[in-house]
């Protein structure tokens, strides 16, 4: 099946704003508002952060610490999830 | 002789009567009579004999009905034996079984019990923990000012630096 190469370039468009919006942006979560020098610090401890814009929302739930998400990659280094391993611990033993 | 007083025709016609009632008595009378009575005691010997028989025979089937029931008995006195023995083997195998499956109860029970405290002990232990977890939280939250949250966010910073 032969594919018009006007639909195919369209759809290519598409998907690559797709993965651009989905790996082209980094989600800090924090308990608190991040400062511009906090958000940098963090952006620096990765180098593949560079570039790319970096959102960050505020969950008190999270009691310290923050969690990274980029593309499908997590990073959890808040005290809900150190409780929460805690918990689990609890539970297993 | 008619001195003597004896009528000699008198005589005579007696003799005859006489000799005539001997005839008709002798042949009419005494021979049917004394066939009858020949024949009552043939039939009265008969009786006797099939009496005798009767009573031969009665005590023939006594005996074999005597027998009878002692072969009767005898085979009862078997059955008996055979049914005790079999009541006895099914009674002791009922009884086996039945203490079997009680064992099996108890250690059903027994299994059970332990899985329910098992369980038990897990619900209160998370509990404890779901609780704990609330508590810690709670106080955190109240305890952990910004600039703590801060100073936690540049400590996990230089940790993961380092």
């Amino acid at each position: 099946m032969k594919i018009d190469p006007q639909l195919q370039s369209i759809v290519k468009k598409h998907f690559e704003e797709e993965l651009e919006e989905k790996y082209g942006r980094v989600t800090i979560t924090t308990s608190y508002k991040l400062d511009l020098n906090e958000i940098e610090s963090i952006a620096n401890l990765f180098p593949v952060f560079k570039g790319k814009k970096i959102d960050n929302v505020v969950d008190t739930s999270l009691l310290g610490g923050f969690i990274i998400r980029f593309g499908s990659k997590l990073i959890d280094v808040s005290v809900k999830s150190l409780l929460q391993s805690v918990k689990q611990t609890f539970y297993e033993t | 002789m008619d001195k003597l007083g004896i009528d000699v025709k008198l005589l005579i016609a007696q003799l005859v009567n006489f000799g005539l009632f001997f005839f008709i008595f002798q042949k009419f009378i005494a021979k049917p009579f004394l066939g009858l009575i020949k024949s009552e005691e043939k039939k009265e010997k008969a009786k006797h004999a099939f009496e005798e028989e009767m009573v031969k025979q009665k005590e023939q089937v006594e005996q074999e009905e005597k027998k009878a029931k002692e072969r009767l008995n005898s085979q009862i006195k078997v059955l008996l034996e055979s049914a005790k023995k079999e009541a006895e083997t099914v009674k002791k195998s009922m009884i086996e079984s039945a203490k079997k499956e009680a064992e099996d109860v108890v250690v059903q029970s027994r299994r059970q019990m332990e899985e329910e405290s098992r369980l038990m002990e897990q619900t209160i232990k998370r509990k404890v923990a779901d609780l704990s977890l609330l508590i810690v939280k709670e106080a955190m939250k109240d305890y952990l000012t910004e600039n703590m949250q801060k100073e936690m966010t540049q400590h996990i910073i230089s940790r993961i630096k380092n």
